[in-house]
């Protein structure tokens, strides 16, 4: 492979794993909006329980996220990449963890899953075609979630677009 | 605006990017226990130190491969990887936090290890590889599991399941290594 085909491949690698970033912030802040930009619109997935469409996906999962945690952080590691022309093929690892509340109270869910991914390039602009969901591990503790002490005066993030990364990026 | 990169800084930055890769890879060799990914990331004459084994990289690899009813899972997960390359030669340092769950007395147990991997890498026919890796133990954490996989509830709802073999679901997105 020559240097320059190298070079092509590792923008190429770098535009998917940003997608796949804005993907995570889009779930987090609960951007619906957002979340659609890295759906191709003919995107399906398979997130085990739900399979379709991505766009009917990305309208019932905001709510649930919403509604249902209070707070939510989805990281990726090891995003491997494979890249074939206008095609790719990824897999991210995702350690989260979770705010939601139970009949006990409210538990932490830590959690990895992974993203399987077949990402396209069309009009120059590489997306998310197909997306499966694939869980690893996960856990539930009681929260020991503070807001007092130093923890009190910190800026806290948001679920709406009032968080404050809105003023930073503009998607 | 500063000039173009130099060959030498792009040749340097092509080979990070292959050391980031290698560096997953060994993860999912490990994860899905495929042995011959594992293999793909040493060079036959690469060694380890992870303490409780020392000597050959292939005999590691064969170890950390085979069929084990205790361990029902193992996630590693990189990050921080700090690479400095020197013409065929690498050096570098990435952070690990893993959880594995074992199957003691029929309870299942999960543990959490941060710690780091400290590498050197070689370049031979074009192609780096581990030459050496010694696991550095940083921090763990042991506790009963308290996984939910059936059911209705958040995560119970999550059917599609990693698995420690080749029935993995990442095998059909890839058809290949």
């Amino acid at each position: 492979m020559t240097t320059e085909r190298k070079l092509q491949d590792v923008l190429a690698k770098r535009r998917i794993e940003e997608v796949a970033f804005r993907y995570c912030r889009a779930i987090d802040r609960c951007d619906e909006e957002l979340l659609l930009t890295t759906f191709h619109e003919d995107a399906q997935v398979d997130m085990g329980v739900y399979v379709g469409p991505a766009r009917e996906f990305a309208h019932f999962v905001m709510p649930y996220m919403r509604d249902n945690l209070s707070v939510a952080i989805h990281r990726l590691t090891n995003v491997l990449i494979e890249v074939d022309g206008d095609r790719a093929k990824v897999e991210s690892y995702m350690p989260g963890c979770a705010i939601g509340a139970t009949p006990n109270g409210l538990t932490d869910f830590p959690d990895v899953m992974r993203y399987l991914d077949r990402f396209e390039r069309r009009g120059g602009e590489w997306r998310i075609s197909f997306r499966r969901l694939v869980m690893d591990w996960n856990a539930g503790f009681p929260s020991t979630m503070s807001e007092g002490d130093v923890f009190a005066q910190m800026v806290r993030g948001r679920r709406d677009k009032q968080d404050p990364s809105y003023g930073y990026l503009t998607r | 605006m500063r000039d173009s990169p130099t060959s030498r800084e792009i040749e340097e930055f092509l080979a990070k990017q292959e050391l980031h890769e290698l560096t997953a890879r060994y993860c999912r060799g490990i994860d899905r226990a495929d042995e011959a990914i594992l293999l793909s990331v040493w060079h036959t004459d690469a060694t380890v130190d992870y303490g409780f084994m020392k000597g050959s990289a292939k005999e590691f690899s064969q170890m950390m491969t085979a069929m084990n009813e205790q361990i029902v899972r193992t996630i590693h997960c990189v990050s921080n990887e700090l690479f400095e390359v020197d013409g065929k030669f690498a050096t570098g340092e990435s952070y690990l936090f893993s959880i594995s769950t074992r199957r003691i007395d029929g309870k299942e147990m999960d543990t959490l290890v941060g710690g780091r991997y400290l590498d050197r890498f070689e370049l031979r026919d074009g192609e780096w590889r581990l030459l050496h890796r010694t696991f550095i133990m940083d921090w763990n954490m042991n506790q009963p599991s308290t996984g939910e996989w059936s059911g209705d509830g958040r995560f119970g709802v999550l059917t599609n399941h990693g698995r420690r073999d080749k029935s993995d679901p990442v095998y059909s997105l890839l058809g290949k290594h």
